[in-house]
């Protein structure tokens, strides 16, 4: 599963893992109703696709961390933890 | 299923007859850009929506060859001959297929791989062999891409510091600036905007541009793109153009030159983050030439204005159907509420009130019951657009040149009735290919040009859809007829005599008429003409075929226009309400007297008007009387059309003729073969209505 919700840490957190699909996107949508104040790690992911990419980012949901790859920078900028930033 | 394989069925299902249209349409006018370009994107589409389903690779390989192969024919590399018609229809009939089997079984069927394997092959083959086209195709004309669109990204370029860029150590390539703007429902293509900007080589600077505002969570549509990119490259503008090849009208380029510099204001089509609003700088020496738009050959948009659609799944419309007709007859109880506040609780003034508003619900009623009807209303053109392809087929196999005339696409009917028509319409078009029109030299040589023509109408006549399909073929033979008749013993030699020809050639719709043996010169493939009129007569309608020896022939059906709403005489027996369609009445007759009852042979008889018809006990037949019962008091007769035979029937009354929604019988009553459905009366009591056919075929038996 590409997505993982870990509801033990505070806030909640979504893993993102490997190829985010758009199929993956109802699941995330779902996390966010059930916990505002969901954060995501997207370290381990490979690619995401455009429909749960835009749903991160425009409901700001707080990165704790992004993939290397310079491409995600430009799309998911790295945010502290908690605080919301656009490029 | 996944409602997402379910829009992906629909739509392909919608590309593949746009694709078939434009093939067979093609083959007319080879060097059509529209068409060649409408082909491609068919097959582009498909390729891209496939591609979200894994499952579903063999489409996506398929169409993906399809797709190169019309590239070719775009590009004027390669020429559309027949046999890379054939090919690519081919693609089209096995994609239908496994829509079909998608739709029927959610998965693509076991044998796809290996389908896909053969036509794969077969196709690679004609790739490898490119023809040259006698002339190249001209594209088509660019669209503009928005000024402002440009602006707004010039503007976002002088902003980004441009000397910098161009300034950065030994740049290879200009740099290039981009905006794309992803379709609003790309997602449904199978468009990733962010994996095609993953194509793109070294990019300088990327932006992903949000709308400002957005819906809560809970109404959020994620499956709609809401965002834009804009970004720099550092790359020719021809890489850029090469991957956005497919999408060319969402993405704009502007290259970074010395010289770069801006006109006017940004429209607020995307909120620009802070940094990025800009003052427009002074448009001083702009070179135009310079500042072009770069442009990739536009073909993509369809801008559909006017109507707009919406897909509906079909079982929605059919419960609101269902709705509507309850909602009928809840309004079919108002009368009956009205007499009875006048009859039975004797207040008049209650009762003209009701009426008053009994009147307005059932103008409502009927306008909704129209708007109701209309929603499941279909163009013609449905059953008669795979007429184009089998005409295609057909002639060449047989080697005849036939002209296919459609008219009259745009008349509607009912769903249903479309569908049903369907199957007839194929069986007849066939006939009058193989049997109706002769050879090209046969035809000459009667003095007829060679091509023959096949002309497929329809219009609407008084609530029914008219059909009629006719050829300048050689006709029918009504002496062949006959001799088939007698041989078959189906009318006996002295009728034979005295029957019109007219009548006479009536007879290829007999049942046993038309066999595997094929005798008439309108006859099919096994499927005897007699299934025709079983399937129109199921359907409340009639068929006709007149014919001219030597001259051609042209049958005509005839289906009501919606079978959603039937109008019903309801009658009473012994207590009991039962229907009959009013489609079969001829008239209704009362208070008889016993005396009016004669003898037809050795049964019972009633003269209407000039005729002796014969006359049935309903009660009798239904088994709700005793035998001897049936004929002691005066009595009431409905006289009705059977099977084209005029029969009277004996009723205790007849009461009205009622707007109702008929169901089919299930359970039990369902094998019941007297009774065709039932329907609910304005007191709630439950009809059941006769199938008439069935108990006249009964009692003239018995």
């Amino acid at each position: 599963m590409p997505l993982r919700l870990d509801t033990d840490c505070s806030p909640p957190m979504l893993l993102c893992e490997g190829i985010v699909t758009i199929e993956e996107t109802d699941q995330l949508l779902e996390a966010l109703q059930q916990h505002p104040d969901l954060t995501a790690d997207l370290s381990a992911c490979e690619h995401l696709h455009t429909a749960p990419l835009q749903t991160l980012r425009l409901f700001k949901i707080p990165l704790r961390a992004v993939p290397d790859d310079p491409f995600w920078r430009f799309l998911l900028p790295s945010s502290p933890f908690g605080g919301d930033e656009e490029p | 299923m996944n409602t997402l394989v379910l829009q992906f069925i629909a739509e392909a299902r919608d590309y593949l007859e746009e694709a078939g249209r434009g093939l067979l349409a093609l083959e007319q006018a080879t060097h059509d850009a529209e068409l060649i370009n409408g082909i491609f994107r068919n097959f582009h589409t498909i390729k891209g929506t496939s591609g979200i389903f894994p499952e579903f690779a063999p489409i996506t390989r398929l169409t993906h060859l399809a797709e190169d192969l019309m590239d070719g024919v775009r590009n004027g590399t390669r020429s559309l001959d027949t046999g890379t018609v054939d090919q690519l229809l081919g693609v089209l009939d096995q994609v239908g297929a496994w829509l079909q089997h998608i739709e029927e079984y959610e998965t693509l069927p076991d044998t796809a791989e290996q389908e896909c394997h053969h036509l794969h092959e077969r196709l690679a083959a004609l790739l490898q062999t490119s023809i040259p086209t006698a002339e190249p195709v001209t594209p088509p004309k660019a669209e503009a891409i928005p000024d402002e669109r440009l602006a707004v990204l010039r503007e976002w370029v002088l902003s980004s510091s441009p000397e910098l860029l161009l300034a950065s150590p030994a740049p290879e390539t200009l740099p290039v600036a981009f905006w794309y703007q992803p379709e609003e429902s790309c997602f449904f293509l199978g468009d990733d905007p962010v994996n095609l900007l993953r194509q793109m080589p070294e990019p300088l600077l990327l932006e992903m541009l949000l709308p400002d505002q957005h819906p809560p969570c809970d109404e959020f549509d994620p499956f709609t793109c809401q965002v834009a990119f804009r970004g720099i490259v550092s790359a020719t503008v021809e890489k850029i153009q090469t991957i956005f090849q497919y999408i060319p009208d969402q993405i704009c380029l502007l290259p970074i030159t010395s010289d770069l510099c801006a006109p006017p204001p940004p429209p607020a089509e995307f909120a620009l983050e802070p940094q990025q609003v800009l003052t427009a700088p002074a448009a001083e020496g702009a070179t135009a030439e310079d500042q072009k738009p770069v442009t990739a050959q536009a073909d993509h948009k369809k801008t559909a204005q006017g109507v707009s659609y919406i897909r509906v799944d079909q079982r929605l419309v059919n419960q609101f159907m269902d709705l509507v007709g309850e909602l009928l007859v809840a309004r079919n109880a108002l009368p009956y509420l009205c007499q009875r506040a006048q009859t039975f609780y004797q207040v008049p003034q209650l009762a003209a009130e009701l009426e008053n508003r009994s009147d307005t619900i059932s103008q409502i009623v009927g306008s909704l019951q129209d708007m109701a009807l209309e929603m499941r209303m279909l163009p013609v053109a449905k059953a008669f657009e795979r007429f184009p392809r089998l005409v295609r087929d057909l002639s060449n196999k047989l080697g005849k040149r036939i002209n296919l005339v459609l008219e009259g696409e745009e008349t509607k009917a009912d769903k249903d009735v479309i569908e049903a028509l369907a199957e007839p319409l194929v069986h007849m078009v066939r006939n009058s290919l193989d049997h109706g029109i002769e050879l090209p030299d046969d035809r000459t040589g009667a003095g007829k040009s060679p091509e023959g023509t096949i002309r497929l109408t329809a219009q609407q006549e008084a609530g029914s859809i008219v059909v009629e399909i006719s050829d300048d073929g050689k006709g029918i033979d009504p002496d062949r007829i006959r001799r088939k008749a007698a041989e078959k013993g189906l009318v006996s030699a002295d009728i034979l005599a005295t029957m019109s020809d007219d009548d006479v050639i009536q007879l290829i719709f007999a049942p046993n008429f038309s066999t595997a043996e094929q005798i008439s010169d309108l006859s099919g493939r096994g499927v005897g003409m007699d299934a025709v009129q079983t399937m129109v007569t199921s359907f409340n309608g009639t068929v006709h075929v007149s014919s001219r020896l030597g001259a051609g022939s042209t049958v005509r059906l005839s289906l009501p226009l919606s079978m959603a709403i039937t109008r019903i005489l309801t009658i009473k027996q012994n207590g009991c309400t039962f229907g009959i369609p009013a489609n079969d009445l001829l008239e209704t007759l009362g208070d008889l007297p016993l005396a009016a009852i004669t003898t037809l042979g050795t049964a019972p008889g009633l003269k209407v008007r000039d005729d002796l018809v014969p006359l049935y006990s309903l009660g009798r037949q239904l088994a709700i009387t005793s035998a001897s019962s049936c004929f002691t008091e005066s009595f009431s007769a409905v006289v009705v059309r059977v099977r084209g035979e005029v029969v009277a029937l004996k009723v205790d009354h007849f009461c009205d003729i009622i707007d109702a929604v008929v169901k089919p019988l299930t359970g039990i009553l369902a094998k019941n073969s007297f009774y065709s459905g039932s329907t609910i009366l304005g007191d709630g009591s439950i009809m059941l209505l006769l199938n008439l056919p069935q108990v006249i075929a009964y009692a003239a038996a018995t």
